[in-house]
């Protein structure tokens, strides 16, 4: 069949119909755990205050008792980067399941899929009303099926920003229409990509704009397991009346249910987000027509080349790939709960004053002064205590001392000024290295900081 | 903007190439849009690896649509703000307005702070920790480029945690100090004194605070400083804050110390100038600021 194409297509809306079996159950399962988590979690309170709140504005984000500050980057950073191992390793084992069920793409296009068939039925119906001329019910049927839709996005948008404000301030501002500025426009802003999403973009998300699906070919290999269709016992396919064939009856079961709309028989594809509700489709056919199970099933590629039995094969597991990238996750997840543990919850930087290099004081001794930001990590009002050592007979000036109560609210920081002495013409001229002390009232915590202290020429 | 530059050359070819680009960009779509190819023909004949074939096909539309949504954007940016520089924009934009703004909203949001810290009393300043930290950041921003972060100066700038003051230590006096500015001048007396009674005004002057000095030096030079010196340091050298004339009878050198020096300083005179905050500072923030610098020498007490 050949025809004039364009450069630029409007992509046929997919009608997936419904499926039963276990990975739609499991892909359910999956819907309830990731939206009751993402849906309750900012109601957590904890200590006082939301449990985990991103707190970008007074640049605070609270882990349930840990505070992180912007000084904690490193927390972060291998955070994210023990989700991306984490990522690559659940796909070089079992490809794509966070695609198939825990992606929010995926979750809220299944959400809003039941919306529609129930506002609107079943697949067939479902597009039988698209191809169908407006009147009342079409109209009614689409008012009421957006408006769901809708609630359930600012619902969601809503949810969203309550990561990063206070959720109870947000939701009492918005009972008393009070939301205005950046705040209105986020919640705005993800409810409609919510909306537009998961009720229109759908798949399109998938095949075109996102990145995971893309490099997913750099982490699947031949062990890789995959939706896969198995070719040796399917072929030939049963057309139309012929008498010989193989287990696959060519009935497009498989193709209707695919929520990216490609049809598996034809291999692995990088359309294909491992869902496996073809699974479930062909295999309630296979159960009619009396057949073995799993004709379309989840095996890896080098299993159906050689007709290897499924199953679990430790040899496939433990190959050099997984091996690596568990012996990588292990590690930095041991780091940082090493970095975590080894948290202070106070810290402090100390500057030289770059106006004044040196000075001597009415008793002949040399000054240095230093400007110390000292930050309180913690969720109490602490009271702390500065010395310094490093060099004999070096020491705080009394005077400036008197004027350093180091006291701080929970999570305040502050600078404080503080003039450092050694007795003059003991010394020769140079940089010396110094230390402070910065401890923690009550407690036996004590933070060092290095610093320089100037000794000037000592002619005079 | 326009006046950024020496000639119309860049912003005209910085309007005509964004023009360009733009319209460029419309009709590009608008020929890809029109050209049709084969379905069966999809393969672009592009191999990689032995295997790999580059196959063409066709964009979705929506992605086209947001091409187009860009585009429109563009426009209605270039109408609001100064994109293509020859035009100001609807919204009249510029970094100055842009930061005149920023500045408006802080200084009513800090006015308040501000306002609350300054109607405090200088005792009740002492003993709140918070203000005491708004004043020690106006200090840090504003004095500590002179005096110090630690607020004891250096050569020609005041110690301020010292009970030594120049114009008075009381905080009206702080105020003013802070508010207008001092000029102090020590006029240069190189015409009307001899190199002798130079030398021993400044032996003299030595003396007062237990500096070296010859005594027969130090005793002909006190009447001398009577006659000359006195009108400003007073009678007995401790000085006068009215005109900010420092007390000499104290171990403590503003610009410098010895017999030497202080020679120099009796025949070419000596000029310090301490500029006035009121241009910088509102009046809340100097309240604030001069109970600030006033408990730094009562913390020593």
């Amino acid at each position: 069949m050949e025809k004039e194409i364009h450069l630029y297509q409007s992509e046929q809306k997919i009608y997936p119909r419904d499926v039963f079996g276990i990975y739609a159950k499991f892909r359910w399962l999956f819907v309830w755990i990731t939206q009751i988590i993402f849906y309750g979690t900012p109601w957590v309170s904890w200590g006082g205050r939301q449990a985990i709140l991103f707190d970008i504005e007074h640049r605070r984000f609270y882990l349930f008792d840990i505070v992180f500050y912007p000084q904690d980057l490193i927390y972060l950073t291998l955070l994210l980067i023990i989700c991306a191992i984490s990522l690559f390793l659940f796909t070089a084992i079992a490809g794509r399941l966070w695609c198939g069920y825990a992606c929010p793409q995926t979750v809220y296009t299944e959400i809003f899929l039941w919306i529609e068939s129930k506002i609107e039925g079943n697949f067939f119906n479902r597009k039988k009303l698209d191809l169908a001329g407006w009147n009342i019910k079409k109209i009614s049927l689409k008012v009421l099926k957006h408006s769901v839709w809708l609630f359930f996005s600012i619902w969601t948008g809503i949810t969203f920003v309550g990561y990063f404000i206070d959720i109870n301030l947000l939701v009492n501002d918005l009972q008393h229409f009070l939301l205005s500025g950046w705040v209105l426009f986020w919640v705005i802003f993800y409810s409609m990509f919510t909306y537009m999403n998961a009720g229109f973009m759908r798949e399109q998300v998938c095949k075109y704009m996102c990145p995971y699906a893309r490099f997913q070919s750099a982490m699947f290999d031949q062990h890789t397991l995959i939706v896969t269709y198995d070719h040796y016992r399917g072929e030939p396919r049963k057309i139309s009346q012929s008498k010989i064939h193989g287990d696959c009856i060519n009935c497009q079961a498989c193709i209707q249910v695919c929520p990216t709309g490609i049809d598996i028989r034809d291999g692995l594809q990088y359309e294909c987000i491992g869902c496996g509700l073809c699974v479930d489709a062909c295999n309630t056919i296979m159960e009619k027509t009396g057949k073995f199970k799993n004709l379309i099933r989840y095996s890896t590629d080098y299993k159906i080349k050689n007709k290897i039995k499924d199953g679990l094969n430790y040899q496939e597991i433990l190959r050099p790939r997984i091996l690596i990238y568990t012996l990588i996750l292990l590690s930095l997840i041991a780091l940082f709960f090493y970095f975590l543990e080894s948290r202070y919850d106070y810290k402090y930087d100390v500057v030289k004053d770059r106006k004044v290099m040196y000075r001597l004081d009415e008793n002949n001794n040399i000054e240095n002064v230093y400007r110390i930001k000292v930050m309180n990590a913690s969720n109490h009002f602490q009271k702390y205590h500065l010395g310094v050592d490093g060099l004999f007979n070096i020491k705080i000036d009394e005077r400036s001392y008197g004027r350093l109560r180091i006291e701080l609210d929970p999570s305040e920081s502050d600078w404080f000024v503080v003039t450092v002495e050694l007795p003059n013409g003991v010394l020769q001229s140079g940089n010396y290295p110094i230390h402070f002390l910065l401890k923690k009232e009550n407690s036996d915590d004590i933070v060092f900081e290095k610093a320089t202290f100037l000794v000037p020429n000592n002619e005079n | 903007m326009i006046t950024d530059f020496p000639s119309l050359f860049w912003p005209i070819t910085i309007a005509l190439i964004t023009i360009a680009g733009i319209l460029g960009c419309l009709i590009l779509l608008f020929l890809t849009g029109q050209k049709k190819i084969n379905s069966k023909k999809v393969s672009t004949t592009h191999v990689w690896d032995e295997t790999l074939t580059e196959k063409n096909n066709p964009l979705p539309k929506w992605w086209v649509n947001l091409f187009i949504i860009t585009i429109i954007f563009s426009i209605v940016y270039l109408f609001f703000y100064p994109g293509l520089i020859i035009t100001q924009g609807s919204y009249k934009w510029t970094q100055n307005n842009q930061y005149d703004r920023e500045m408006a909203s802080a200084n009513e949001k800090y006015s308040e702070v501000y306002k609350k810290y300054a109607a405090l009393s200088a005792d009740d300043y002492l003993n709140n920790r918070k203000a005491v930290k708004v004043g020690k950041k106006l200090f840090l921003n504003q004095c500590a480029e002179c005096h110090g972060v630690d607020a004891k100066g250096s050569i020609s700038f005041p110690n301020l945690t010292d009970n030594d003051w120049l114009y008075g230590g009381d905080l009206k006096s702080i105020r003013e100090t802070i508010t207008n500015g001092r000029n102090g001048m020590m006029p240069a007396f190189k015409q009307s004194l001899n190199p002798n009674e130079v030398t021993y005004i400044a032996h003299y002057v030595n003396s007062l605070s237990g500096g070296e000095h010859q005594e027969h030096l130090a005793y002909l030079g006190k009447a001398m400083f009577k006659q000359t010196c006195s009108v400003c340091h007073s009678e007995n050298a401790t000085g006068n804050q009215i005109i900010g004339a420092p007390n000499l009878t104290d171990d403590i050198w503003l610009h410098g110390k010895g017999i030497e020096f202080i020679m120099s300083v009796i025949n070419n005179g000596v000029v310090n100038h301490m500029p006035p905050r009121n241009t910088r500072l509102s009046k809340n923030e100097i309240d604030i600021v001069s109970m600030y610098v006033w408990t730094l020498s009562k913390a020593n007490q």
